[in-house]
């Protein structure tokens, strides 16, 4: 027998309504762009380019929350079999995609001007790819699946699994040689950037993570409602 | 001499907005196309008086 699952699909789903977490996640990134555009001083090395900073780090770094959340909601569901945190699981999931492919796409642009290169195989872009390619594998894994328990279940496991890659790409500069620049923050010592570049990249990672925030509730009230339409279409 | 390439850095801020916009509206499209059908649902299910 299987066990019983609390999907609290049956309850009304949440209003369509102004969504004024958007509208704060826009106008802060909006105020990051322009920040970094014109008050932001170019750095003479890289030239213009390096302004890919202050949008790639940031992507990566919501990246990594997401499916962190992923594998938090995955251990809560395969503990607790509430289709709540599957839901909340699958959400994060679709939002860390999105913001892994804008990391590899910005990466991208950053590498050429810099590198000469769009792409090498380097540790760090490689397992980036990799993670990326593991959490769409999730998202058609769940598409695969009609049953939410089993859906839920082995969605779950491959969840948490592909959370693994996470502190090994993070540490995967220091373990190998790569072409990938060592962090700026996130390192035991000092950022290792002038104030005024430090504080617009600091900016960055806010706005990026509020409109992550953003971006997961309105995800998670989409999986609300295919869930009540679920049930109401077994019925 | 700084180097000229801020048409990678642009086109990259471009990109940023795009996906995320076209993100956001394939949610909204998205919840109103399973709200359209859960409304059809619950009507055709709702016994005549």
């Amino acid at each position: 027998m299987s066990t019983p699952i609390a999907s609290h699909a049956g309850r009304p789903a949440a209003r369509a309504t102004f969504d004024w977490l958007f509208v704060v996640a826009a106008l802060l990134v909006v105020a990051t762009f322009i920040r970094a555009i014109y008050f932001t001083p170019v750095e003479a090395l890289q030239g213009p380019a390096q302004k890919i900073y202050y949008v790639h780090p940031p992507s990566a770094w919501v990246a990594f929350l997401a499916f962190g959340i992923v594998a938090v909601a995955s251990i809560g569901y395969l503990w607790m079999k509430d289709l709540r945190l599957d839901r909340l699981a699958e959400s994060s999931a679709e939002v860390g995609v999105v913001f892994t492919t804008i990391t590899l796409m910005t990466g991208s642009l950053w590498g050429k001007p810099i590198w000469g290169t769009w792409w090498t195989w380097d540790a760090r872009l490689t397992s980036t790819l990799f993670l990326w390619f593991i959490y769409v594998g999730y998202l058609i894994l769940r598409g695969a699946i009609e049953e939410p328990g089993m859906r839920a279940r082995y969605s779950a496991v491959l969840g948490i699994l592909g959370s693994l890659l996470i502190p090994f790409i993070h540490l995967s500069v220091y373990l190998f040689r790569t072409l990938h620049p060592m962090p700026i923050i996130g390192k035991p010592s000092k950022p290792s950037l002038p104030n005024d570049m430090l504080e617009t990249f600091l900016m960055a990672f806010f706005s990026f993570t509020v409109l992550y925030a953003a971006l997961l509730r309105a995800r998670y009230r989409l999986a609300t409602d295919q869930a009540a339409l679920e049930a109401e279409e077994g019925r | 001499m700084i180097p000229n390439n801020a048409g990678y850095y642009h086109a990259a801020y471009i990109i940023v907005a795009v996906v995320h916009i076209g993100y956001a509206t394939s949610i909204w499209m998205r919840r109103r196309s399973v709200r359209a059908r859960l409304a059809a649902a619950r009507t055709e299910r709702r016994p005549l008086r």
